[in-house]
């Protein structure tokens, strides 16, 4: 079994959910797209944070620098529009 | 729409977001259209109140008024960030966020261009709690109703 490998539960804003398995050298990006890709959105991933409990991750860190780990929930959240 | 259908995706949409409701320990209560929220700022347990009107939800975006907290009841309680979201110098106050009502866009965009996930229930709730949490939160500010 490859112990890099784990599961990550991806929320939406609106309470869509997705599982993603990701391995923990990638970039938080990486997990991003993926999840990204899964829901189907559609627009640029660089508009969307990835938020951790009161946490916003790093895109540029890879996963095992951060506080993810097998069997975390995250939220994939598009960064609001001020007007 | 129908306030009975309304009040159904309301629910529907919320219940999706339980996990949410739960994490930040927000409490909603409906009744018709309209939502009853009370919001922490998490760091020092401020409490906030707004009352959501969901007439037309989801065709028209929310519309959210900060109510007074008990036992100010004259003045409504708002959060005071600069005037980024929360345009407390304003007469009337209003929220200026995408999917909302009172969203006031940058002059090259269009309420138009606002997606489902903007103006859903969940996103909104999830968009004031991360304003509220913003840097530039520095407390609450009383508006005499």
């Amino acid at each position: 079994m490859n112990k890099k490998l784990i599961s990550v539960t991806v929320e939406t804003m609106d309470g869509e959910e997705v599982v993603i398995e990701v391995n923990i050298e990638n970039k938080v990006i990486h997990l991003m797209r993926k999840a990204a890709q899964e829901i189907g959105i559609e627009a640029d991933i660089r508009l969307y944070d990835l938020i951790l409990g009161d946490q916003r991750l790093d895109p540029e860190a890879k996963i095992e620098q951060t506080p993810i780990r097998d069997g975390s929930r995250v939220r994939l959240e598009r960064r609001p529009r001020v007007g | 729409m129908h306030p009975i259908a309304t009040n159904r995706l309301l629910n529907q949409h919320l219940k999706k977001i339980e996990h949410r409701i739960d994490r930040y320990k927000w409490k909603i209560g409906i009744k018709g259209e309209v939502l009853f929220v009370e919001m922490y700022h998490r760091p020092t347990r401020e409490l906030y109140h707004m009352a959501i009107v969901a007439d037309e939800y989801p065709l028209v975006p929310v519309a959210v008024h900060f109510l007074p907290v008990a036992p100010r009841v004259g003045e409504a309680k708002w959060p005071f960030d600069g005037h980024f979201v929360f345009r407390t110098n304003s007469n009337p106050p209003f929220i200026c966020l995408g999917g909302v009502r009172s969203f006031i866009p940058e002059a090259l965009e269009t309420t138009a261009s606002l997606g489902m996930d903007e103006i859903n229930i969940g996103a909104v709730l999830t968009n004031i709690d991360r304003a509220l949490h913003d840097p530039r939160y520095s407390g609450p500010v009383y508006l005499r109703l």
